[in-house]
C-alpha cells in the first residue's frame, strides 16, 4: 500500500533504504568535539556514563553484587531522566539533547540531505 | 351320612362365558354377587325341596337371561325336612324385583342378549335318572328321603337354625351361637366388604377390557413390535446412534436400520427400530414398541434437540413415510435446480452488464455511516449489511468474520443499523462486494437453511474525511495521493520527514547502543578491585563468625548431648560419645577448606543443611551403637546385619569374656581343700570313702541330710533314706530285726509287691516329670477326674489358675513366651526355655530375614514420605488423604499371639531398648457420652473385652471395632509398657513405650491404670500374675 502514501515520505523511504540515513546518524554521532579534546561524541557519553556510574558504586557498592541486568537498567533510566539531566551534572559532560537538536539544523548537513534527495529523484525521473 | 346337601347350579356353556369374559356386561355385576353370598351365607333354609329347585332354577333363569353366571356355583343351600319359610319367600320377592329392576333398565336401553325360555327338562328318560341324585323333578320328591334325617340332633341348637356373631365382652371377640330370626333380613357377615358401594358406572355400550397381552396362544397377526422414527423438522444433523441409544430404553432393540434417499444417497433420518423379547421374558417387544410410541405420541421425541416424530411400523407406514419424504426431496431438488438456473442466468446477466457496482453504489447512496460510528469508520469503504436481515435470520458478527476471513477489512462496526465492514483500501471493499455480494452463504439460524448475502458499499464522501492528529502514519493520505507545487516543496518535506525520523534514531541510538552498554559495562565488578577485595574480606569475616556460632551452637549441643534423653535413660554407651568426638569435627575442617577456594559459597547455610549434615552421621552412630548394644544386652540376637564379620569378631569375643566371667566367679576349691595333716594320717584319711572323712567344724556333722520327715514316707523314700551299712545296722536295730532270718519264713509276694510298687511309683515320677517339663507347673489334682473319667465328670468351670497346668499359653508369665510361631520354627514339642536358647541362634537370622526390623521399617517409611512429598508437591495442593502418620515411622515390629495374661497379647518382634517408641494406640476418636454408649451396646451384644481407651475427659478411643492391633497390649501390674499421651499435630495421641528394655517374643503389658471400683462384685481380677499384682485391674 505504499504506493498510495505521501510521496515525501515515499523519498524519505528512499532515503533510508539507500543508507544515507545511517551514514549521517553514524556522521553525526562520530563527530569530534573540540571541546572535549578530539573526542567523539559517543566516547565522551560512554566515558561520561562510565563516571557516574563509577561514582554510584562507590557511593553504594552494594549495586556491584545485586543483580547487574536490573541495576544497570535502573541506572541507564535515571540517566535518561529529564533529558540526560544526569550526564551534564558536573558541569564537564555535553548535552546530549542541545547537540542532537543542533547538529540536526546544522545547514551543511541539510544541503548533505537535500543533494542526496535530488539524486534520488532524478534516478526514479530517469526510470 | 350328613343332612345337608349341596348343589351347585352348572354355569351356561363355553362360548358364552368367553364372550363375557372379553366384553363386560354392563350389569352391576358385583352388586349381584353380594346378593348371592347373602343368599348361601346367611340363609341357610329348610323347605320344600320342590320349591327350592324351582326358585333355584328361576333364579338361575332369570340371571342366565342376564346374562350373570360369575357367582353361580356359590349358589348352595340345604334341605331340610321344613318346608319353605317365609325368608325364602322374601328372597325370591327381592330377586324378583330386581330383576323387574333391571328389565326396566333393559328397556330403557337396547337389549342386548335374547330373553331365553324358561327351563324345561328334557332328558326325561331313565338313562338320566341316575342323574338325579336326590331329587326327582318329574315325581318332585327326595331320592333318599329314607335316609335323610334332621340336621338337628342337639336339642340346644335352635329350630331355626342359628348365626355365629362376634360380640365384643371386654375388648375381646367371642363367637355367640345367636338363633336366627327367619324375618330377619339377611346381612353379609363381612364388615367392609358390605359397606363399600360399587362405584362402577352402569355401561350402555361395549367397553374395552385391559390389553392382553400377544402370546403363543393368541390369534390373529401379531402387533408391531417396530417403530418408524422420522424427522419433524428439516436441517440439522443427527447421528444415528445417538437415536439408537435412545431408544434403547425402551427394550432390547433387535434391528435398527436407518433409511437413506435412494436418489442421492443422503440420510432421510427415518430410523426403523425393531424390538425383541428378551430372553429372561422381563421385556416384551409389543410392549417395547408401544411404550416407545405411547411416550413420545403428546410431546414428540427430542433427542439432542431435533424433534423426531414416533410411529407404530402397521399397515406400511414406514413406507409412507419413506416415499414422503423422497417425494419431498425431489420437489426440493427440483427447486434447488431451477433457483441456480435462475442464478447462473441472473449472473450472466449482471456480468454483461457492467453496471453493477455502480447499481450497488447507486443502491448505498441512500445509506450513509451512522454518525457515531463515524470516527469508527474514519470515512473508509465499508461494506453494509441491513440489521432487518441480519435479526431475521439470527446471524451474528462473527460469521461475517469467519466467511470474509480472507478479504483484507480492518474492522466489523455491529450497530444498530447492522454491520459495517470496514475496509482501508476501496479497492479491497470492491474486490470484496464483487466476489462475495449475493453469493456468499451464512447458515439462518432462524430458518436453519444458508441464505444468501447482499453487502452494500458505502463509499466514503470527500468532504467529511477526518483526520487522526498527530499520527505519524498519515491516514489521510492514502486514498488521494499528497502533491506538492514544487519539487522544492517536496524536498523540502521529505528532509523534514528524515530529520524528524533522525532525530528519533539519534536518540535511540544514544540510549542503547552507548549509555546502556557503558552502564553495564562499568557495573562489572573487576572493574573495581579494591571494591572486591573490600567485600571479600567482609565476606570472609562474616563466614569465619557465622562458622564461630556454628562452632558453638555444636558446642552447646555437645554438653547437651551429655544431658539428653538417650543418655540420662541409659539407652546408648559411653562409647558412642568417644567415637562422635572427631567425626564431628572433620566436616567443619572440611567446610573451611571449601570456603576458602570457592567463591559464591554460602557458609551460613540454612538451619535444615546444617541440621542434615550434622545429624545425618549422628543418627548413623547412633543406630550402629544401638546396634552393638543390643548385641551386649542379648547375646543369643544377633543383629540384622549379621553378615558383617567385624559384628560376628565382636559377638565372639564377648562370648569368651563371658565364659572368663563365669569362672572367675566360682570359688577354687583346690585351695581349700589342701590338707596340712601328717602322712600318716592323710594316708589313713585316703582309705576313708571321700564323703566319710572328717571335715573342720565345731560339732561333727552327719554326712546325709535327714530326708526321714517327710509326713509321708512311702515304701520307696524309706528305702532311700537307708544311705549305707549303719543306717541298715542302726535300723535294723531299731526295729530288733535280726539279719540272719531265713529269706524262706517271708511272704514270697512280698517281693513283688515291692517291684509293683517302685514300678508304679517309677512311672508317676516320669508323668509328673513330663508334666513339670511341658508345663514347669505340678499338675492339679483338682483337674484330676474323681470317676476315673473326665468324659463321666460332665461339664464344669475350670479356674483360670489351674489352666495354667494344661494351657501352653498360660505358662511362664512373665518369661518371655515364644507363642509366636514362624514358619521357620521347628514344630517340636521342646518347651520354650530349651529351644529358645539353641533355636535363636541357628534360626535368628532368617527369622529376621522375614521380619523387617524396626530400623529397616524407618528407612522405608522415609523413602516413603519422599515419594509422598513429591506427590504433593506435584499436586500442589495440601491434601489431607497424603497426609503421613509420623508415629508409623517409629513403630517397633510387633505382632499379637495367644497370651498367658488373658486372651491375646501383644508381642515384640524384636528386642526394645527402654523408653522406645512401640506403638500407637489407634481407633476411632470418640466423645465420652458416645464412648458411655458404645459401651453398654458392646456389653449387650457380648463384647466382652473394653478396647475403650480415655485421651482426656472428652475423648476416648475406641479400638473395638476399628482399631489398631495395640488393642491387644495386656495390662500387667508390673509392666514393662507405659502407654503416654502425646500430641501430634495438634491432636492428642496414644503411643506406647517401652519402659524397660524388652526381649524378642515378650509380651508387651501396660498398666491400664483403672479407677478404684468400690463394688467388690465389679472388680476385675487381675490375671497378669506379676509378683506385685494388685489382683484387681480396678
Amino acid at each position: 500500500m505504499s504506493h498510495n502514501r505521501d510521496k515525501a515520505s515515499d523519498l524519505a523511504e528512499q532515503f533510508k533504504r539507500e543508507g544515507h540515513f545511517d551514514r549521517l546518524k553514524e556522521q553525526i554521532l562520530s563527530r569530534s568535539l573540540a571541546e572535549q579534546n578530539g573526542e567523539t561524541v559517543v566516547q565522551t557519553i560512554r566515558s561520561e556514563v562510565s563516571a557516574i556510574v563509577r561514582n554510584m558504586v562507590l557511593e553504594d557498592d552494594n549495586l556491584l553484587f545485586k543483580n547487574r541486568g536490573s541495576t544497570s537498567a535502573l541506572i541507564e533510566s535515571q540517566l535518561l531522566k529529564d533529558g540526560y539531566q544526569k550526564l551534564t551534572e558536573n558541569g564537564k559532560g555535553i548535552k546530549v539533547d542541545e547537540y542532537v537538536s543542533t547538529s540536526l539544523s546544522d545547514p551543511e548537513l541539510l544541503e548533505q540531505v537535500k543533494g542526496n534527495l535530488m539524486t534520488i529523484l532524478q534516478s526514479n525521473e530517469k526510470e | 351320612m350328613s343332612g345337608h346337601y349341596r348343589r351347585s347350579v352348572v354355569p351356561p356353556s363355553g362360548p358364552q362365558r368367553s364372550y363375557y369374559s372379553q366384553y363386560q356386561y354392563s350389569n352391576n355385576r358385583k352388586d349381584y354377587q353380594h346378593r348371592s353370598r347373602n343368599f348361601s351365607s346367611a340363609n341357610e333354609y329348610s323347605g320344600n325341596p320342590s320349591e327350592a329347585w324351582n326358585s333355584a332354577a328361576a333364579y338361575r333363569a332369570n340371571h342366565d337371561q342376564n346374562a350373570i353366571v360369575a357367582t353361580d356355583h356359590r349358589f348352595q343351600y340345604s334341605y331340610g325336612e321344613d318346608h319353605l319359610d317365609e325368608s325364602y319367600r322374601e328372597i325370591r320377592y327381592q330377586l324378583e324385583n330386581r330383576d323387574r329392576n333391571k328389565l326396566a333398565i333393559r328397556a330403557r336401553s337396547e337389549p342386548i342378549v335374547q330373553k331365553r325360555p324358561a327351563p324345561v327338562i328334557r332328558y326325561d328318560s331313565e338313562l338320566f335318572k341316575s342323574k338325579y341324585h336326590y331329587f326327582d323333578p318329574f315325581k318332585k320328591v327326595l331320592i333318599h328321603k329314607e335316609e335323610m334325617f334332621s340336621w338337628r340332633d342337639d336339642p340346644k341348637i335352635p329350630v331355626n337354625g342359628f348365626v355365629l356373631v362376634q360380640e365384643f365382652h371386654g375388648g375381646q371377640a367371642r363367637s355367640i351361637m345367636r338363633e336366627r330370626n327367619p324375618k330377619e333380613s339377611a346381612q353379609d357377615p363381612r364388615e367392609r366388604a358390605i359397606a363399600t358401594k360399587s362405584f362402577r358406572k352402569y355401561r350402555d355400550k361395549l367397553d374395552l377390557l385391559p390389553f392382553i397381552a400377544y402370546d403363543k396362544y393368541s390369534v390373529g397377526p401379531p402387533p408391531p413390535n417396530e417403530v418408524v422414527i422420522y424427522f419433524a423438522s428439516d436441517v440439522n444433523t443427527i447421528q444415528d446412534i445417538s437415536v439408537k441409544n435412545y431408544f434403547k430404553k425402551y427394550g432390547e432393540i433387535s434391528h435398527f436400520e436407518p433409511f437413506y434417499d435412494p436418489n442421492n444417497a443422503l440420510p432421510l433420518h427415518v430410523y426403523l427400530i425393531r424390538y425383541a423379547s428378551s430372553h429372561s421374558g422381563k421385556s416384551n417387544e409389543f410392549k417395547a414398541a408401544r411404550l416407545a410410541v405411547k411416550e413420545h405420541e403428546k410431546k414428540g421425541c427430542f433427542i439432542l434437540g431435533v424433534k423426531f416424530n414416533v410411529i407404530l411400523n402397521k399397515d406400511d407406514s414406514l413406507e409412507k413415510v419413506i416415499s414422503e419424504l423422497v417425494e419431498k426431496n425431489i420437489q426440493k431438488a427440483n427447486r434447488v435446480q431451477r433457483e441456480i438456473q435462475r442464478k447462473t442466468e441472473e449472473n450472466l446477466k449482471l456480468s454483461l452488464t457492467s453496471s453493477n457496482l455502480n447499481n450497488a453504489t447507486q443502491q448505498a447512496d441512500d445509506q450513509r455511516i451512522p454518525a457515531d460510528i463515524e470516527k469508527l469508520v474514519n470515512n473508509r469503504p465499508a461494506l453494509f449489511v441491513p440489521n432487518s436481515f441480519i435479526s431475521h435470520h439470527a446471524m451474528k458478527v462473527e460469521d461475517f468474520k469467519f466467511k470474509l476471513r480472507k478479504y483484507r477489512w480492518a474492522r466489523m462496526v455491529d450497530h444498530i443499523q447492522g454491520i459495517f465492514i470496514v475496509f482501508n483500501d476501496l479497492e479491497n471493499a470492491r474486490v470484496c462486494l464483487a466476489a462475495e455480494s449475493e453469493r456468499m452463504t451464512i447458515v439462518s439460524r432462524t430458518k436453519k437453511r444458508p441464505v444468501e448475502i447482499t453487502l452494500i458499499l458505502i463509499v466514503p464522501t470527500k468532504n467529511d474525511r477526518y483526520n487522526k492528529a498527530g499520527s505519524l502514519t498519515d491516514l489521510s493520505s492514502q486514498l488521494k495521493e499528497k502533491s506538492y507545487d514544487t519539487e522544492a516543496d517536496l524536498l523540502e518535506a521529505a528532509t523534514n520527514f528524515i530529520l524528524q525520523d533522525l532525530k528519533y534514531a539519534l536518540h535511540l541510538d544514544i540510549r542503547k547502543r552507548v549509555i546502556g552498554p557503558a552502564v553495564f559495562d562499568t557495573l562489572n565488578p573487576s572493574s573495581f578491585p579494591e571494591l572486591l577485595v573490600k567485600k571479600e574480606s567482609k565476606e570472609r569475616e562474616k563466614r569465619e563468625a557465622a562458622l564461630k556460632l556454628t562452632e558453638e551452637a555444636k558446642k552447646k549441643q555437645k554438653t547437651v548431648n551429655d544431658f539428653d534423653i538417650f543418655n540420662l535413660y541409659g539407652g546408648y554407651g559411653s562409647a558412642a560419645k568417644v567415637k562422635r568426638g572427631p567425626r564431628k569435627r572433620a566436616p567443619v575442617s572440611r567446610d573451611i577448606s571449601l570456603l576458602g577456594s570457592v567463591k559464591k559459597l554460602k557458609v551460613a547455610k540454612p538451619m535444615a543443611h546444617m541440621l542434615n549434615e550434622d545429624s545425618a552421621p549422628k543418627e548413623k552412630e547412633f543406630s550402629d551403637d544401638s546396634k552393638s548394644i543390643s548385641e551386649h544386652s542379648d547375646a543369643e540376637m544377633s543383629s540384622t546385619s549379621a553378615t558383617s564379620s567385624d559384628n560376628e569378631e565382636e559377638y565372639e569375643e564377648i562370648s569368651r569374656e563371658g565364659g572368663v566371667g563365669t569362672k572367675s566367679t566360682t570359688p577354687e576349691p583346690i585351695l581349700e581343700q589342701k590338707p596340712i595333716l601328717s602322712d600318716e594320717k592323710s594316708v589313713e584319711m585316703m582309705s576313708v570313702p571321700e564323703i566319710y572323712r572328717p571335715t573342720a567344724s565345731k560339732i561333727p556333722e552327719p554326712v546325709f541330710s535327714d530326708d526321714t520327715l517327710a509326713k509321708d514316707l512311702s515304701l520307696i523314700g524309706f528305702q532311700d533314706t537307708i544311705k549305707d551299712h549303719e543306717d541298715l545296722k542302726l535300723l535294723r536295730k531299731t526295729l530288733g530285726v535280726n539279719p540272719h532270718i531265713d529269706n524262706t519264713l517271708i511272704d514270697p509276694l512280698l517281693n513283688y509287691e515291692v517291684w509293683k510298687l517302685r514300678t508304679r511309683y517309677n512311672s508317676k515320677a516320669r508323668v509328673q516329670e513330663s508334666q513339670m517339663r511341658l508345663n514347669e507347673v505340678a499338675f492339679d489334682h483338682q483337674l484330676q477326674s474323681t470317676h476315673g473319667s473326665v468324659k463321666a465328670d460332665g461339664f464344669c468351670k475350670i479356674p483360670d489358675r489351674l489352666k495354667a497346668c494344661y494351657l501352653p499359653h498360660r505358662r511362664k508369665i512373665h518369661q518371655p513366651l515364644n507363642t509366636v510361631s514362624h514358619h521357620i520354627e521347628p514344630a517340636d514339642g521342646t518347651p520354650d526355655s530349651q529351644r529358645e536358647d539353641s533355636e535363636c541362634l541357628e534360626n535368628s537370622e532368617s527369622v529376621l530375614q522375614e521380619i523387617s526390623s524396626s530400623r529397616d521399617n524407618r528407612a522405608s517409611n522415609r523413602r516413603f514420605q519422599q515419594d509422598i512429598e513429591a506427590q504433593k508437591a506435584a499436586i500442589g495442593t495440601e491434601s489431607e488423604l497424603l497426609s503421613l502418620n509420623q508415629l508409623n515411622k517409629r513403630k517397633k515390629p510387633v505382632t499379637f499371639a495367644r497370651s498367658a495374661i488373658h486372651n491375646w497379647g501383644l508381642y515384640a518382634l524384636e528386642p526394645i531398648n527402654s523408653k522406645e517408641m512401640i506403638i500407637e494406640y489407634v481407633g476411632e476418636r470418640i466423645r465420652q457420652p458416645v464412648a458411655e454408649m458404645r459401651e453398654e451396646r458392646y456389653l449387650k451384644n457380648g463384647i466382652g473385652s473394653s478396647y475403650l481407651f480415655r485421651v482426656d475427659e472428652n475423648t476416648v478411643i475406641d479400638a473395638t471395632k476399628k482399631g489398631g492391633i495395640a488393642r491387644f497390649i495386656n495390662h500387667c501390674c508390673n509392666p514393662n509398657c507405659t502407654a503416654k499421651i502425646i500430641k501430634v499435630g495438634g491432636n492428642k495421641r496414644i503411643v506406647i513405650y517401652a519402659l524397660r528394655d524388652i526381649a524378642m517374643n515378650e509380651e508387651l503389658t501396660y498398666d491400664y491404670k483403672f479407677e478404684r471400683e468400690e463394688d467388690d462384685a465389679e472388680r476385675l481380677p487381675c490375671l497378669c500374675g506379676a509378683p506385685n499384682c494388685k489382683s484387681y485391674l480396678n
